[in-house]
């Protein structure tokens, strides 16, 4: 659960407010609030479709359901997803840090210590990062309760008036950019099979999910309500100006870097999962029998693909912000959907050709 | 300095994968250290790496003017 909670969180932290705010504007808190309800039917159908077989990872029942290679080729497109994802995030990582922490360090050097400690917890397998992630949580809530608690005297609540004063539909466009991000919890169904009590694990990705999303309603609310619609569009981390204007009693102030550890722990926790999917996927894809071998020259071109895919700053905002959303709902939605239905289907016409020849 | 830590990755893995035999890992992880090693040293020639989200863009334009259309 914690570790559904902390990949939810995930980088959407660092990005969730702007994005929402750019369509929503001061009505951003609501964009994110319907994503409770979308977040819930999502991991429903992620649950619902890895209860249908249970110790078998997605990689393995695409090619049950669909055949052969054409559950390969299914197979192979979640990989690339995965891959690309777990990339653009190690080059988020990277961004924020040269640009606001550490402006003199080339990007290459952060890009490569942060891919050292990835490799490093994915060769530890998935229980050890797992645990990690239960052991980081506390102080992530501890870090977050004082960022939010901090800040809480600086909050105005004429920045949210007035309530839908362009009517609903800019919050749906908010809530479509938020929806890119709870869609990459589609990743998590690698993790499923590894799960001993499945039914469990169905209550703990669902709980999780909406843990992440009530962090996510909270902080892009606060982002708002301090600093107001106009001002958190323009950001690129509006989460971290809320750190940096912190201020109590002209005494207690600058303590963003400290707040930066909310990033790190997420990001290191979403990092390690899609970079684990994607090397777990190959290994199964291509029938080897350990994964742990990828992992080092996978990261090299991991570490150039990042750098690719960032050429600057606008490119990359126009990127999240328009085409992420599209993008993710291809693997988010349309293909679980439609591996659920052509697997029923199947289990269908199976048992009435069984009935058939008795 | 590339060849260096390639050639570093290689020594760490390659004893472990020739004792138990694995021979598909061996190919599969030869292929993915020269593919990486390659760009790398691209990278660092700064020659023009294709950039796969101008692909993903690609193919995703239309659908999303679509579907973002609608809303605003």
């Amino acid at each position: 659960m914690i570790l559904a909670a902390l990949f939810g969180i995930g980088d959407a932290i660092l990005y969730v407010p702007s994005l929402t705010a750019i369509a929503a504007k001061q009505d951003a808190w609501i964009s994110a609030l319907i994503g409770w309800g979308e977040g819930f039917l999502l991991t429903y159908l992620y649950v619902s479709l890895s209860m249908r077989y249970p110790n078998k990872s997605i990689f393995q029942y695409s090619e049950d359901i669909l055949g052969k290679w054409l559950g390969k080729a299914v197979a192979v497109l979640f990989i690339s997803y995965f891959f690309i994802d777990a990339s653009l995030m190690l080059m988020e990582i990277g961004d924020f840090v040269t640009t606001q922490i550490m402006q003199e360090t080339p990007i290459e050097i952060i890009l490569v210590l942060f891919m050292v400690i990835i490799v490093m917890g994915v060769r530890s397998g998935a229980e050890a990062f797992s645990r990690v992630s239960e052991l980081l949580f506390p102080y992530f809530l501890l870090l977050f309760t004082i960022l939010i608690a901090f800040i809480s005297p600086q909050i105005k609540i004429e920045n949210v008036k007035p309530v839908l004063a362009h009517g609903i539909a800019p919050v749906f466009g908010g809530n479509f950019r938020y929806l890119g991000y709870l869609l990459e919890s589609v990743i998590l169904i690698v993790m499923f099979p590894l799960v001993k009590r499945p039914a469990r694990a169905a209550k703990a990705y669902i709980l999780g999910n909406l843990l992440a999303n009530f962090f996510l309603t909270i902080i892009t609310a606060v982002a708002i309500l301090v600093l107001g619609a106009d001002f958190t569009v323009l950001l690129a981390y509006p989460s971290y100006t809320l750190a940096q204007k912190i201020s109590i009693g002209n005494f207690f102030e600058r303590i963003e870097v400290l707040m930066a550890v909310i990033w790190f722990i997420t990001l290191f926790v979403k990092i390690t999962i899609c970079y684990y999917a994607t090397n777990l996927g190959i290994a199964y894809t291509l029938g080897l029998r350990d994964y742990r071998h990828l992992t080092l020259p996978l990261g090299m071109i991991m570490i150039v693909v990042a750098l690719a895919t960032m050429p600057n700053r606008p490119y990359f905002d126009s990127f999240v912000s328009d085409i992420w959303m599209p993008y993710s709902l291809t693997y988010g939605l349309f293909l679980p959907i439609l591996l659920l239905i052509v697997g029923d289907l199947k289990k269908r016409y199976e048992k009435r050709s069984e009935q058939g020849t008795m | 300095m590339i060849l260096m830590i390639s050639l570093l990755i290689a020594l760490f893995e390659v004893p472990y994968l020739r004792r138990n035999a694995m021979n598909k890992e061996m190919l599969v992880f030869f292929i993915l250290l020269v593919v990486g090693t390659g760009l790398s040293i691209a990278e660092s020639l700064e020659a023009n790496i294709p950039n796969p989200l101008d692909w993903i863009t690609f193919v995703y334009k239309p659908f999303s003017d679509f579907i973002l259309g609608t809303v605003e």
